[in-house]
């Protein structure tokens, strides 16, 4: 490549790097007393909960003024019934009339060691918990693990104290706690409002599922996120016949999981689908899918009646520690530099082709975890990102080495360079290829964190690949084009010229 | 040198069939070590108001006595959490000490004792009037299994496509052997998480199989690379021993190269990172020192068989399509 052109590439090659650089790492204040701010990508991306950190979730998205320190929202469930230790000495403090008072001490009964209290006329049967209680509770708790496990693996749910569920999930999810307490049969009413709506599924004494078959979320072209409810052909021709008059009497349709709405419906026209698309302004994708699973479960799930109250909420820091983020961000420049010390020190000033391939490969994968909605920073994908560099830095290195053998025969640089992207071409295809396909079947198959780390593998793999054999040759062709000595560039010798020498 | 690779093939076998045996056993009977998450535990809460939680003295005393009440009660903290209310109750914090699930309720009962004793009068002595409370908690959690299984299919899945892959452009031996190989490398760091009881997370076994499948299949690569380059470029044919030989030496500098650099960086991210962290990572160097039993020892040895083995077939089939009838024919 001529000096011009090479002037011209490396020119633009580096303001590239030095933008993606700004973008993804630099946060920064402007305008008045520094008002506005730049979050950039790695502030910016999804992070996951597990990990805390200062820098690098710098905002918290859920308030403007405290730092992100990751963590999540724990709730306990009290079944109607079960009051805590706490709530039972605070109301209990609260009398003042000493028979009253008493009343109510006798009302309820300790229970799980004294950290809760059951209410006798719910939960006992004579001296002891009812078996009937038991069963109920047993069925709501399985209940609620059915639902956080759809809606999230990373969600955890524990029996606490024999008798109230303990749930302990992201922030981001904490909406679905209210709505998740919803248990009882699905039901579809009809009307002007929800008191005086009528019951239109189930018709008749069937089941609910001979008129209703699931609920599930779809995300429209335009990313709107819909709950789509299907129906059986039974259940259609019911709300046809029932809403056939709603153009001249708009009214709204009533999803009801027991005696709690789920999501209502403004109906304007009559409706005879199969499938009903349903979304509003305010909906986002949690929201969908917390009303997709509600509903669902409540069709398809256990049978549960249990009837509960959310608890004090609570928030908790991070799993792995609140400055678990920075942590691993130190292990990662640790890592960078041992990388830059090996590439300058073996191969001199090819050590820069290499930084500026690896800078850009950085930027790109961090930029797809930014932009890919199902991933996040995590430890699982951190690793991930990780163990591609190694991949890209070891094929960079095998090139090189390629290229030292061919110049130690003799041969001009270009041609080394040539001959050792011709020798290695099909090892690092091979190689690149066997590892994305792993990454990639793994990741359509997994859940959870694996699914996030074969995804990142396999990706970073691909662009592992497309780097080494185009960009860091590109970077290779501009860069040395600059120098006289070419082989002291690359710290290549002629191994043959100094035999001759001697 | 290459017999001896031969040789080795049945202590390498029975390593890894002893690891198998062992682990698969141990995971049926215990399963693994989930300490780390605490399936089963027991918890003292210390809730307090935001009279403690506004002044560095007052939760220096409550630490205190909570960690004094532990000690003298011969109770050890697994893990602890500080909580914050939301909503109704903003001003409330809550200190969560988690113990195992062995420790005796009588034992937690004498340690909220000895807290709710000494709590008055250090907060007195601070010059404060602050509402705590003290309570037990008994916790069991669910477990979600289908992450787990789905996560071993998989792997297992994963490795398979990328062997059919390898089939296609290095030959049906070498994908073979390179099932053997990803198959160690997953499978074992399992079984050795199992066997030493490392306590792990629910779902991290399958992320250590997968790191050693994945790095197991890499690591065979090379060899296979350096097998396929030796077909081409060798003046004379090889035997199956003496080709594995030399294709493992070609290969053993990128091998070490690769296998060493994803061992460091493993360690560096588990020496440098938070205790949480690293008890998720560093189980992974089990899977890097697997990947490299299955892909330098067993695999190696195990493809001198397989090799020989195709070989043998490959020289079968050439007389079928010597064509040496036809020709003939023509010629008469």
């Amino acid at each position: 490549m001529g000096k011009v052109k090479s002037a011209i590439v490396l020119t633009v090659m580096s303001l590239l790097i030095a933008a993606l650089m700004i973008v993804c790492f630099v946060p920064m204040q402007f305008g008045l007393n520094g008002m506005k701010r730049f979050d950039p990508i790695v502030v910016d991306a999804d992070r996951d909960p597990d990990l805390g950190t200062s820098y690098g979730a710098a905002r918290d998205k859920f308030s403007l003024t405290q730092n992100y320190n990751g963590g999540g929202v724990v709730a306990v469930y009290y079944p109607e019934g079960v009051v805590s230790a706490k709530e039972y000495d605070d109301n209990v403090e609260g009398f003042t009339d000493e028979s009253k008072k008493a009343d109510y001490e006798e009302q309820y009964a300790p229970a799980s060691n004294g950290a809760l209290y059951l209410e006798k006329k719910v939960a006992y049967e004579g001296d002891s918990v009812s078996d009937s209680f038991k069963e109920e509770f047993e069925q709501g708790a399985e209940l609620l693990r059915s639902r956080f496990a759809r809606l999230h693996e990373e969600v955890r749910v524990e029996v606490a104290d024999e008798y109230t569920v303990r749930v302990t999930l992201p922030r981001e999810l904490s909406a679905s706690l209210t709505p998740f307490s919803y248990m009882g049969d699905f039901t579809v009413s009809y009307g002007t409002d929800e008191a005086s709506a009528e019951v239109i599924l189930p018709y008749r004494d069937e089941p609910i599922t001979d008129y209703v078959k699931g609920a599930h979320t779809r995300v429209a072209a335009g990313g709107t996120p819909y709950v789509v409810i299907d129906f059986t052909k039974e259940g259609r021709r019911i709300i046809a016949e029932k809403t056939a008059d709603a153009t001249e009497n708009a009214a709204t349709m009533f999803f009801k999981v027991g005696d709690n709405i789920a999501l209502q419906l403004s109906v304007s026209e009559q409706i005879d689908r199969a499938s009903l698309f349903i979304s509003s302004s305010d909906f986002t994708s949690t929201n969908a899918k917390i009303s997709a699973i509600l509903i669902d479960t409540s069709l398809n799930g256990v049978q549960a009646s249990m009837s509960s109250v959310v608890g004090d909420t609570m928030t908790f820091p991070a799993f792995y520690g609140k400055n678990a983020m920075l942590f691993v961000y130190i292990a990662f420049a640790v890592l960078f530099a041992a990388m830059l010390a090996f590439f300058f020190v073996r191969y001199a000033l090819l050590g820069f082709v290499n930084l500026y391939t690896y800078l850009l490969f950085v930027c790109v994968n961090l930029l797809c975890v930014w932009a890919i909605p199902f991933l996040d920073l995590s430890v699982e994908t951190v690793i991930a990102f990780l163990l591609v560099s190694v991949l890209l830095c070891v094929s960079n290195a095998v090139v090189f080495e390629g290229a030292r053998r061919e110049f130690a025969l003799g041969k001009t640089i270009v041609s080394s360079v040539k001959a050792s992207y011709k020798r290695n071409f099909w090892h690092i295809f091979d190689l690149h290829i066997v590892l994305a396909i792993a990454g990639f079947v793994t990741f359509g198959i997994a859940l959870g964190a694996l699914r996030q780390f074969a995804f990142v593998f396999g990706l970073g793999t691909v662009f592992s690949g497309i780097f080494t054999l185009a960009v860091n040759r590109l970077n290779w062709a501009t860069m040395m084009a600059f120098c006289k000595n070419k082989g002291k560039f690359c710290n290549y010798k002629r191994v043959e010229a100094e035999e001759d020498d001697e | 040198m290459m017999s001896k690779k031969i040789k080795f093939l049945p202590i390498w076998a029975a390593v890894a069939a002893v690891i198998l045996i062992a682990g698969v056993v141990l995971m049926a009977v215990l399963g693994f070590n989930a300490s780390a998450a605490l399936p089963e535990n027991k918890a003292v809460e210390v809730g307090y108001n935001i009279v403690v939680s506004n002044s560095d003295e007052l939760t220096g005393k409550l630490d205190e006595v909570c960690e004094s009440a532990f000690e003298a009660n011969g109770v050890r903290v697994l893990k602890e959490e500080k909580g914050t209310g939301m909503s109704s109750s903003q001003d409330w914090t809550v200190n969560r000490y988690l113990f195992d699930a062995n420790v005796s309720d009588e034992t937690l009962e004498k340690v909220k004792t000895a807290i709710e004793g000494k709590l008055p009068e250090a907060i007195t002595n601070a010059n404060g009037s602050a509402e705590v409370r003290v309570d037990i908690h008994t916790n069991s959690a669910f477990s979600f299994n289908e992450p787990v299984w789905r996560g071993a299919v998989a792997v297992a899945v994963g490795a398979i496509a990328a062997l059919i892959y390898l089939g296609i452009r290095f030959g049906v031996g070498c994908a073979l052997t390179g099932l053997v190989s990803a198959a160690a490398g997953g499978v074992l760091p399992v079984c050795l998480v199992a066997i030493t009881r490392i306590p792990v997370y629910a779902e991290a076994p399958m992320f250590y199989a997968a790191i050693g499948a994945f790095v197991a299949v890499l690591l065979w690569m090379l060899q296979c690379m350096k097998l396929r380059e030796l077909k081409k470029n060798s003046p004379r044919p090889l035997g199956a021993e003496e080709a594995v030989e030399v294709a493992f030496r070609g290969a053993l500098p990128a091998t070490v190269a690769f296998g060493a650099s994803v061992a460091a960086v493993l360690l560096v991210v588990g020496a440098v990172a938070t205790a949480g962290v690293r008890m998720l990572v560093l189980p992974a160097l089990l899977s890097v020192v697997c990947a490299g039993f299955a892909s330098l020892l067993l695999a190696p040895a195990l493809h001198v068989p397989v090799r020989a083995a195709f070989e043998k077939l490959a020289a079968r089939r050439k007389p079928r399509y010597a064509g040496k009838k036809a020709n003939a024919k023509t010629e008469e």
